[in-house]
This record gives C-alpha cells, sequence and structure tokens, in this order.
C-alpha cells in the first residue's frame, strides 16, 4: 500500500511543480579582474603567464593618485615571472628606465612610468602559486557601465586601506 | 566504594519497583514525541542556519532530479552540482532524506521542513532503540530514550538539517550489529554474507550522513574482520571473512558513485568531502595567509578559500581541491606542536563543553535569552554531563565480566575515540556532541552495568575451543589487551596534549 502510495506520488510529482534551489553554497565563479574591462591594464599591455588579481585600487600619494595593483604569478621562478612580466610591458612599447632582478621600471608617452616589485614566496618548486607582483600603475576610472565593475568579487577593488 | 553500593542496592530496588519493561518504554516513546511537540514552536519558525541550507537545498535539487526522469527528460545535472556536490563539503544523505518532501511540496516552508526532519528523526530514533533492544537488551533501550530521546538540545537538533544526529543514531544500530556479529562469532557460528552486506550498508549510510564518522564506519568494520580472522578456524573463518568482504564492497561500491560526481565536479580527486584542507587551514594555521597571503574581504573564512581555489584553478588549470591542499599546507607553515596541541584542546572545549551552544540560534527569530532558552540550556547540561563524564570513565575502563561488555567497551572506546578525531582536524561546534550523543548514553549503561555484575560476583564463564574456534579465554585475552591498549591510548594521547600545550 505504502509502496503504491509512493509510485503514484513519484509518478505524479511533475504536477505538484519544481523546487527552486538557490545554489548559495556555490555561487557562479564571477570573471577574472582584468578579463572585463572594468579596469584594464595600459592599452597593449597583456599578461601572457599565469596569474591572480588579488587586490586593486587607487592610492593616494605625494605625486597624486597612483593605482596599486596586486598579483599573484603561479607555476614559474622568480627569473622567469620577472621577464613574463617584462615583456607583457616591452612588448606593448614601453622601453625599460630600470630593470633589477626584484624590480623594474617602465614607461610609454602616453602612459607614463610604471613599476612593479617582484616578491617571490617561501615555497618549494611545486608549489602552485610562487610569489607577488605589486604594480605602481596611473590610476584608472571604471571604463564600463557593466553591472560586474561594481562587485568586489571581480573588480578585487575591496576599497578599506586603499583610496 | 561502599556509597556506589549502596546507590547499586538502591537502583536494583528501583528496578524490582518498576513496572513491566513494554509500559516503561512506551511511556518513554510518549514522553519523547510530547516534548517534540512542546520543542516544536521553539524551532519552527527559525530560519535555516549555516550549512543547514545547503542540506537543503540539495534536497530541493534531487527532487527535481526525481521529476525528470519521470518526465523522461535529460536530468538537470548543472543544478545538481552546484547544489548537491557544491564545494564537496557535505556528503548527500541528509539530502535525500529530505528529497521525498521536495518531490510532495517543492516550496515547503521552514516549518513544513522542521516538522518533516521532525518525524524522520523521531522514527530513526525509535528504530535505533528497537534494534539496540533487540541485540543489548532493554537496559540500553531505556536510556537512549532518556539520552538523548528527552534532551531538549538534541530535540531541537531533532527538526535541523545537519547530519550529525542522523549519522549518530544509525551509528548505534550500526553498533549493536557488530556486537551480534562478534557473538556469533564467539559462538564459532561466524558470519552469513547477508550479515556483511547489512554491515557494509549501514556503514555506507553512516558515512553519507557525516563524513566525519567514516574512521568509526571503516575501523569497526576492521575490527570486526580481525577477530574473524585471529579466533575462528576453517571453513566458518573463510565464510565469515568472505562476508567482511562482501561489507567492503557494498561499502565500496555505494561511495563510488558519490566520488565518481564529486570529483568529476570538482576536477580532483574527492574520495568523501573535501573540507580538511580548508579545516586544518582555517583551524590551525594562520587566517591571514590562507590565501598565500590574504583572502578576499566581504565574504567568510569558509568560502572566500574556495572561491580563491577556483580563481588559481581557472588561471593554472590545476584542480580546486589540488589547490586548496596546497594552500592548506602554505597556511600551516609555522603551525608549532604547542599551537596546534593548544588548539586542539580548545576544539574539545567546542565539542564537549557546549552542549546548549546552539539554543540561541534554534529558536523564534529575535528571542534572545528568555525564559525558554535558559530551561533548554539548563536543561541540556544536566543531562549532558552526568553522561559525558559516565562516557569518559567507560573509556578509560577495562571490562570484563562477559563478552558482550568486552565487545561493547571495544567497540564503544573506538568508536566515540574516532569521533573525537575531528578535533585534531576542524574547529569544533556546539552540535557535533550530537552524533556522540547516543553512544555516550551507551557508554555509561556499560559502565552501570560492568559495576553491578562486578558487584553481584557475576563473571560469565569461558568456553573451551570448538572445532572451528579457538577458546574463550584466547579471545578474552586478546580483548582485555585492547582494552588496555584503547585505555592507555586515551591517557597518553590527553597527557601529550596537555604537557605539548603547556610547554
Amino acid at each position: 500500500m505504502a509502496l503504491l502510495a509512493a509510485v503514484l506520488i513519484v509518478a505524479f510529482s511533475n504536477s505538484f511543480g519544481r523546487a527552486e534551489p538557490t545554489g548559495n553554497y556555490r555561487p557562479p565563479l564571477p570573471a577574472a579582474a582584468l578579463d572585463t574591462g572594468c579596469y584594464p591594464l595600459p592599452d597593449g599591455v597583456d599578461f601572457d603567464f599565469s596569474f591572480q588579481v588579488r587586490r586593486d585600487g587607487d592610492r593616494e600619494r605625494e605625486d597624486g593618485i597612483r593605482r596599486e595593483l596586486r598579483i599573484q604569478w603561479n607555476l614559474v621562478d622568480l627569473e622567469q615571472a620577472s621577464k613574463d612580466v617584462l615583456a607583457a610591458f616591452t612588448d606593448a612599447g614601453f622601453t625599460v628606465i630600470s630593470d633589477e632582478e626584484r624590480s623594474a621600471t617602465v614607461t610609454r608617452a602616453d602612459v607614463g612610468e610604471v613599476s612593479w616589485r617582484l616578491t617571490p614566496l617561501d615555497v618549494s618548486p611545486e608549489t602552485v602559486v610562487q610569489g607577488w607582483v605589486v604594480f605602481d600603475l596611473p590610476a584608472i576610472a571604471r571604463q564600463s557601465d557593466a553591472e560586474e565593475c561594481g562587485w568586489p568579487s571581480v573588480t578585487k577593488r575591496f576599497g578599506k586601506d586603499l583610496v | 566504594m561502599s556509597t556506589v553500593h549502596r546507590a547499586l542496592d538502591k537502583l536494583v530496588e528501583l528496578r524490582a519497583r518498576l513496572p513491566r519493561i513494554e509500559i516503561f518504554l512506551l511511556v518513554l516513546v510518549i514522553a519523547h514525541v510530547v516534548l517534540k511537540f512542546v520543542l516544536y514552536p521553539q524551532v519552527m519558525d527559525a530560519k535555516l542556519i549555516g550549512d543547514e541550507t545547503s542540506y537543503v537545498n540539495g534536497g530541493r535539487a534531487f527532487s527535481n532530479a526525481v521529476r525528470d526522469l519521470v518526465a523522461g527528460g535529460g536530468v538537470d545535472v548543472a543544478e545538481l552540482q552546484r547544489n548537491v556536490i557544491s564545494s564537496g563539503w557535505f556528503m548527500p544523505g541528509m539530502m535525500l532524506l529530505l528529497t521525498p518532501l521536495f518531490i510532495v511540496d517543492p516550496d515547503a516552508s521552514i516549518a513544513m521542513i522542521r516538522g518533516y526532519l521532525g518525524v524522520c528523526s523521531t522514527l530513526i530514533l525509535l528504530l535505533a532503540v528497537s534494534v539496540v533492544r533487540r541485540h543489548l537488551g532493554d537496559r540500553y533501550a531505556v536510556v537512549l530514550l532518556i539520552f538523548p530521546g528527552l534532551v531538549p538540545m538534541w530535540l531541537l537538533f531533532s527538526f535541523a538539517a545537519w547530519g550529525d544526529l542522523t549519522a549518530g543514531l544509525l551509528a548505534v544500530i550500526f553498533l549493536a550489529l557488530l556486537v551480534g556479529a562478534l557473538r556469533s562469532i564467539r559462538e564459532g557460528v561466524g558470519i552469513t554474507w547477508r550479515d556483511g552486506l547489512k554491515l557494509g550498508l549501514l556503514a555506507i549510510t553512516v558515512v553519507y550522513f557525516r563524513s566525519s564518522a567514516s574512521v568509526l564506519a571503516v575501523g569497526l568494520c576492521l575490527v570486526v574482520g580481525l577477530v574473524i580472522l585471529g579466533f575462528l578456524r576453517g571453513k566458518v573463518r573463510l565464510r565469515s571473512f568472505g562476508a567482511m568482504v562482501v561489507a567492503g564492497v557494498a561499502f565500496v561500491g555505494l561511495l563510488v558513485p558519490w566520488s565518481i560526481a564529486a570529483s568529476e565536479t570538482l576536477g580532483s580527486r574527492v574520495l568523501t568531502t573535501t573540507s580538511v584542507a580548508n579545516g586544518t587551514a582555517n583551524t590551525f594555521g594562520d587566517r591571514s595567509q590562507v590565501c598565500f597571503g590574504p583572502c578576499d574581504a566581504g565574504s567568510t573564512l569558509w568560502f572566500a578559500p574556495v572561491r580563491y581555489s577556483r580563481e588559481v584553478g581557472r588561471a593554472t588549470g590545476l584542480g580546486e581541491v589540488e589547490v586548496q591542499e596546497q594552500m592548506s599546507e602554505f597556511a600551516r607553515a609555522n603551525v608549532t606542536p604547542q599551537s596546534y596541541s593548544r588548539q586542539v584542546l580548545t576544539n574539545f572545549g567546542s565539542y564537549l563543553f557546549k552542549p546548549a551552544g546552539f539554543a540561541i540560534h534554534l529558536q523564534p527569530p529575535n528571542s534572545g535569552e528568555n525564559l525558554a532558552y535558559w530551561l533548554i540550556a539548563i536543561s541540556t547540561n544536566l543531562l549532558f554531563f552526568p553522561m559525558l563524564a559516565g562516557a569518559l570513565l567507560m573509556m578509560l575502563g577495562i571490562f570484563r565480566t562477559s563478552f558482550d561488555n568486552r565487545f561493547l567497551s571495544l567497540l564503544l572506546t573506538l568508536g566515540l575515540g574516532s569521533l573525537m578525531l575531528q578535533p585534531f582536524l576542524h574547529v569544533a561546534g556546539a552540535r557535533y556532541w550530537t552524533t556522540a550523543a547516543p553512544m555516550m548514553a551507551m557508554a555509561t549503561v556499560l559502565l552501570g552495568g560492568e559495576l553491578l555484575a562486578r558487584k553481584r560476583g557475576h563473571r560469565e564463564a569461558l568456553r573451551p575451543a570448538g572445532e572451528n574456534h579457538r577458546s574463550d579465554a584466547v579471545l578474552a585475552t586478546w580483548l582485555d589487551r585492547a582494552q588496555w591498549a584503547l585505555a592507555a591510548g586515551l591517557v597518553l594521547t590527553v597527557a601529550g596534549l596537555t604537557i605539548l600545550a603547556v610547554l
């Protein structure tokens, strides 16, 4: 009897409607910050290596407001990462002002100076994340009206210590 | 000692004057049901708390999958992946338990969800009581109906969607069957493949409700396997060991579909759940370094690391679970024996000493610490701590008056001990004790029974070896050694942790 009732209920289950799970324990992965066009890198600069943006924002300094972009690089050692980052800018027409093991400064007429500092993590070569790069860039306004450009989870602009 | 004896005498007297056991059990069942009705209004409007939403979402998604199957169309795999597997934190037992409700009532309200879970948990409690009674006798059944059956906080949890409580009830059913199996082995009869199948199915069911009970489920089956190998002989040994192989096959057979689904979804190898990496990172590591540096602001310490691991996975092609393991290792780089043992002790504190910690959440919105809250908190504490003391004493004791007591002592110490592994891996919460509660009650009954038997001078006679089995004396020797080893292990662990934490 109970079995029959169960079978009938299951057979007619579609007529009771459909449940609506919220999926709130697995939100869709937001787009990667530099893929959105919300706050892009200088024109022509393309990071052709494995990285993730961790923090982005503007910082007030004596020489005006500058953009500070913090990323982590993956999979390669400091030497390679240093080359990769420099290549991204020289390929886009920047000229090198200084190039050291852990820092560099480049410039291009329409952008001005861009500099960065690399800090390797104290991890084994097998570890996926290998270090940080902190860029000093000209500040940039939001470049797109897309809704996601207002989401800190996408832009990594969380406010707080950065302006 | 004479005080103990006098108390035992009183108990024996009281027992003689009690009504027939069935009536007594019935009264307790009625008391349990009445208390549930009394407490239901306390939770019927309490919104889903934390992980409960994940279990409920899983139930909804499963019900939709049933609809899709009945309609003959394709199942919405993405919906299942997102709501059932999610980030791989939870086993799907509670989701499956909730599925029938959402098949009938897809838009079930909170009151309906909690009411349904309340009915399910009472049915499972009654099942546990009846199985325990059949295998272990009235005494254990009676106490289970009182503890946890009449503990207010446990009753509130019985309306909730976490799997801890259900896993605890299923675990004592599993334990009762294990005692039955050990008895048959001792008698030289051995066990059949049907027994093995039952044990395997129960073991995997427990794991489906709470993955932290995996060690318990697998470990206790291994104990039975060892006893079979060491104690039985000839064909009976072969058949009985075969039965445990059947148990293993059933266990693995039902675990594999889940492991495959979770592994496929998360792009990493997952056996049961994925929470250990983030759990150890957040519990023992430097929380400001979980994402190879700080995690994103604006989310919780559980969600932010997962999102980060998915971002790293996207950038590198690695599976998110593998990334989480590396994150955990990095965050724990500076863990010292001292910091680790201090945190373990803190976790034990949360696990064992805050039984009513959730009373403030499982109540009507904005109630605060009102009269109902205090009644629930105080009565829960009054019932809980004597049971905890009984369970701890039992775990330290050596039980020798009967083989049943020996078996139970071994199984309960291992069972409770394996649940106590959790504080070594994860921040503990005020609801984890509900998994241990039924076993704590059984441990206390075992302790009382052993004391009573010793006082009366009862001691089960030893049988000689038979055609298919070795002698009781051999079995007793090994079981007693195992009990000593477990008790010593417990003392050494606690002493070791304390010394490391203080030094």
